[in-house]
């Protein structure tokens, strides 16, 4: 092994350290502003109202569902990437944002009363795969800051250590299985529970 | 030599930690101030904005990889090759109008700050977005974003134009500037949102 191979399993464990961080975190901040008054003035903007300002609806069901999944997942995936080209600071940035996204919606989720054993059984099937995913790509995009320095010694011998090719292929084919087990998986699940 | 000794001692660094220090000024001063209520959309709000400010000073650090590495590759193909390092140095000579930018932001926000929203606005939800343009400092920096990057650029081609011919300096900027404005609208398109 020489000098500039990437420490694959190390960047791994930061990876998921930083999202299981911004999961704890945005739990946290749930529970922490649980006494905070909610009641909203007639006529303000919900997120039912509006998806997100300036994003698309997204679709009920189907492979038109599926397709918005794999895309946001694959859009978030590539992000995670571009670490490679920033020292690792958009790897770092965006593995904080979306754990902390999910563990305000895990919090919400058991203020709302959903039990424990609910939310693990519908983040669980498709959860492994996507965060499975995202974590690799934030082990790979933490190789950013390894690479700006490895490439004025070895040049495209640094580039190629990352295994972009194998990398993009695994993510591709992860998140479409994960969409597709999100889609027609946790949405039948969801259902059963009365949640849809 | 340490990592960090290593990284202190890049071309790029200076402007790039001042522009760094004046954002984060920016966004606390800004986000403090607007969101003073005690309620529970707040602390999201200021979630929100304080995530996004770390995402966007990390995408700022990727989009300025990208733009040197296409301004370089534009060198290359065209010719006029420049060495990575003076390329280095001219983006950060160049980023410095930036950095003079956040700090004219905290000036101003010191000098003109806005006034705080309150629950009651949220019934009207234009009137946050119409109480910061109604603030001459917001007005300002509206306008000022724009022409700190058209001053980033015309910087990064008069450097240039140093080593190279004026006319290859000035197409490998907009071979840089067009690259970042690609991945920036190929990514938003894959997220779905619509006015990326």
């Amino acid at each position: 092994m020489s000098a500039t191979t990437p420490k694959w399993a190390w960047a791994f464990v930061v990876a998921a350290a930083v999202w299981a961080a911004g999961m704890a975190g945005g739990y946290a901040l749930v529970q922490a502003t649980s006494e905070l008054p909610r009641e909203l003035p007639p006529g303000a903007a919900t997120v039912d109202d509006d998806f997100g300002v300036g994003h698309t609806a997204a679709p009920e069901t189907g492979a038109g569902l599926m397709a918005f999944i794999f895309r946001r997942n694959l859009s978030v995936y590539l992000w995670l990437l571009t670490g490679l080209l920033s020292g690792g600071s958009v790897t770092f940035a965006v593995l904080l944002a979306n754990g902390i996204v999910l563990g305000q919606a895990i919090g919400l989720a058991r203020q709302a009363g959903a039990s424990a054993e609910a939310i693990t059984g519908l983040l669980l099937p498709h959860g492994v795969l996507e965060v499975g995913a995202f974590c690799i790509a934030g082990a790979v995009g933490f190789q950013g800051l390894r690479l700006a320095c490895a490439w004025r010694r070895t040049g495209w011998p640094a580039v190629r250590d990352c295994r972009l090719g194998l990398v993009l292929a695994y993510g591709v084919a992860s998140l479409a299985v994960a969409a597709a087990i999100e889609t027609l998986v946790t949405g039948a699940l969801a259902e059963s529970m009365g949640y849809r | 030599m340490s990592l960090l000794a290593k990284i202190l001692q890049r071309p790029v660094a200076p402007a790039l930690s001042a522009w760094l220090v004046g954002l984060a000024l920016l966004t606390v001063m800004g986000v403090e101030r607007l969101f003073t209520a005690p309620h529970i959309a707040f602390v999201y709000a200021k979630l929100t904005a304080y995530v996004s400010a770390v995402l966007i000073a990390a995408l700022t650090a990727a989009a300025t990889v990208v733009f040197s590495l296409g301004c370089g590759v534009m060198l290359w193909w065209l010719d006029d090759p420049v060495a990575a390092r003076r390329i280095a140095i001219c983006t950060g000579r160049s980023f410095w109008c930036m950095a003079i930018y956040t700090w004219a932001a905290v000036v101003l926000l010191v000098a003109d700050p806005p006034q705080a929203v309150a629950v009651a606005d949220l019934a009207q939800p234009d009137v946050v977005e119409e109480r910061m343009l109604a603030a001459w400092a917001y007005w300002w920096l509206d306008h000022a974003r724009t022409a700190s990057v058209a001053a980033f650029l015309i910087a990064m081609a008069a450097l240039l134009a140093r080593d190279v011919k004026l006319v290859n300096a000035v197409i490998a900027v907009a071979f840089g500037a067009g690259l970042v404005a690609a991945l920036v609208t190929g990514l938003g398109a894959l997220a779905g949102a619509e006015d990326f």
